[in-house]
């Protein structure tokens, strides 16, 4: 298992490498002088000289690029020029608000999803399947910052079962349980919204792969031998058929933290994904080029991961094999 | 990878068969309603998009079908006319992608060795850069021009197509076939080109049909972050400009979201349909 791991993540290192090459090429290529944003367009040449000296960008690319890798493995992301702290600071700040709302969304959607898509799967003629098959396709093609806006109206304007924007009141001065209540007050319609695009993915696939699978043989020998349709369904179908579901969801993880651009946007919620905006907004290339590397490691670990779930589910797929 | 299952082409009627799903037949039917919306948008809109027409913020009436925006403009005339963008985007995408896809599955899996390394690495780091993220910093720092944005796209769409293609042509190449062209002495490109990727074909056409859609959210993702081509009127941005009137205008959101996921629920049916035709054994037991 150790062998394993050390293995995947010396594979991993040209990956890695590439990754900070591809963020050091686009932000360098990119029009447009930080020193213009940072220091304004006073046309005072030595304020800027000394502002190119302050943050490095005096250098030869090469050079750069070497401080900027060195910088890295020191753990030093550099410093923010819009927020005006070390970049780390800024991006482990916003962390809890997207992984509150990424795991409450994706829990929601595996649960509801594996569920809905097996008994679509197992149903291949009834209504009921057929009605959950086009209800998954919907849900699949509804644009996630529309799915917001819609959520919004309905529950939080027209029923005013919800609030509309942000993660807590801020005029309540809540503390514990009833804080915590709060939090999960304004969770629930932007964590629904998420749900229902990834809920329609995982629908989709579980219920084809279970379809494509029922007339494998193996399925055939398990009814043949007299089990019951149930736990030829649960035991012998639904166990293959995780295999792809587990490598979709395997690939949400990575964008765990940088997925809900567009949900945290409508809903002003205060995570990862607002930032990434206004970093954006702002050409705040340090943060920029922290966040992509953060989220670009994100993907990264969430196939590591997808692998380990899969030697636990597949006893085919066995670690030592390269 | 595991892959389920290999397409392949069938022989006679593909059309006929195809035609025989209903989902598929809707799918058609929508997307193709939409392709002449697009086409014909300047006849059927009533008004110029970009003009105002009448007093700001009317619902919906017989005069303004969905209604006016903050501005006077006719939304009906900007969802019609938001419907080239999407098309636009989604197909330039999807071949962009195709064409970059096509090129590296083929050469990865034919050559093997060296190159299928080489290529199949960079495939994995492409996989792993966060795509919307990318998108919008692209956008953001090069500008939003939709013809850049498309191919913009298509460039990071690639790596699924490259893999499943990959995987086909890695099957096929030590077929009879092959051999018995190079024992005849055809040129290795020619058998590349002319008798593995052919055979290979479908598994193509599938991917770039799958990628509309994501290309088609993705671009009114970036649009509906008032991050899309302000020359040009498209579905997300409308939804974008919506975001200030959702309590007072719920016309302003609701058109161009539903014209969003028509089309790509049309070309999610439409791609469904091809998939289940061209691999033969769903119909055993369908």
């Amino acid at each position: 298992m150790r062998a394993y791991l050390v293995r995947r993540l010396l594979q991993l290192a040209p990956v890695v490498l590439l990754i900070l090459v591809i963020n050091f090429a686009i932000i360098n290529l990119a029009p447009g002088d930080p020193v213009l944003i940072l220091a304004g367009d006073s046309g005072n040449e030595t304020y800027y000289a000394e502002m190119r000296a302050k943050y490095g960008l005096d250098r030869t690319l090469p050079e750069q690029f070497a401080r900027y890798v060195l910088n890295i493995l020191r753990g030093d992301f550099g410093y923010s020029y819009r927020y005006g702290q070390p970049v780390l600071a800024v991006i482990l700040e916003r962390v809890p608000a997207t992984l509150l709302l990424m795991l409450s969304a994706q829990a929601m959607a595996i649960v509801a999803g594996i569920g809905l898509g097996v008994i679509a799967g197992s149903r291949t003629n009834g209504y009921l399947g057929l009605f959950i098959r086009t209800g998954a396709a919907l849900g699949y093609a509804l644009p996630v910052f529309w799915i917001g806006q819609l959520l919004i109206l309905l529950f939080a304007y027209q029923l005013g079962w919800f609030p509309v924007y942000g993660m807590e009141s801020l005029r309540g001065g809540y503390a514990g349980i009833v804080r915590v209540l709060d939090i999960a007050h304004h969770l629930a319609l932007p964590a629904l919204a998420l749900a229902i695009v990834e809920l329609g993915l995982l629908v989709r696939l579980t219920d084809t792969t279970m379809r494509e699978l029922n007339g494998e043989d193996f399925a055939r020998t398990a009814r043949a031998k007299g089990l019951r349709e149930t736990t030829v369904v649960r035991g012998h179908i639904l166990r293959n058929a995780l295999l792809p579901v587990v490598t979709a969801i395997g690939g949400q993880l990575g964008t765990l933290l940088t997925g809900a651009v567009l949900i945290e946007i409508v809903f002003a919620w205060p995570g990862l994904g607002r930032l990434l905006y206004e970093a954006t907004l702002a050409r705040d290339y340090p943060l920029l080029m922290a966040m992509f590397l953060v989220s670009a490691f994100g993907v990264v670990l969430g196939n590591l991961i997808t692998d380990l779930i899969y030697t636990r589910i597949d006893p085919r797929v066995r670690l030592d094999a390269t | 990878m595991n892959l389920p299952f290999e397409y392949t082409l069938p022989h006679r009627h593909w059309a006929v068969r195809y035609a025989r799903q209903p989902g598929a037949l809707v799918g058609l039917g929508i997307g193709l309603a939409i392709l002449l919306i697009a086409i014909f948008a300047n006849v059927i809109a009533p008004a110029n998009p970009k003009v105002t027409v009448a007093d700001p913020l009317l619902p919906p009436s017989s005069a303004y079908w969905f209604g006016t925006d903050d501005l006077g403009r006719d939304t009906f005339s900007n969802v019609t006319h938001g419907a080239r963008v999407a098309l636009m985007v989604g197909f330039v995408t999807a071949f962009t992608s195709a064409l970059i896809g096509t090129f590296v599955g083929l050469v990865s899996g034919f050559l093997g060795g060296f190159w299928d390394d080489a290529l199949m690495r960079v495939t994995e780091t492409f996989q792993m850069l966060p795509r919307f993220f990318l998108a919008l910093l692209l956008v953001s720092l090069f500008g939003s021009n939709i013809v850049w944005v498309a191919l913009m796209l298509g460039m990071t769409f690639w790596t699924g197509t490259a893999r499943l293609l990959r995987s086909q042509v890695l099957s096929l190449r030590s077929r009879e076939f092959v051999l018995a062209a190079r024992s005849v002495g055809v040129h290795e490109a020619t058998i590349m080109f002319h008798h593995v990727l052919p055979n290979a074909f479908a598994s193509v056409v599938v991917s770039a049909a799958r990628q509309i859609a994501g290309a088609i959210l993705t671009e009114a993702g970036l649009s509906s972050l008032g991050l899309g081509d302000p020359t040009l009127v498209s579905w997300g941005q409308l939804l974008n400009n919506a975001q200030r009137f959702i309590r007072t205008a719920w016309w302003l959101f609701t058109f161009p979201g539903a014209a969003l996921a028509l089309t790509v629920l049309s070309t999610t049916l439409i791609a469904d349909g091809l998939v289940a035709e061209l691999r033969p054994h769903t119909h055993d037991n369908g």
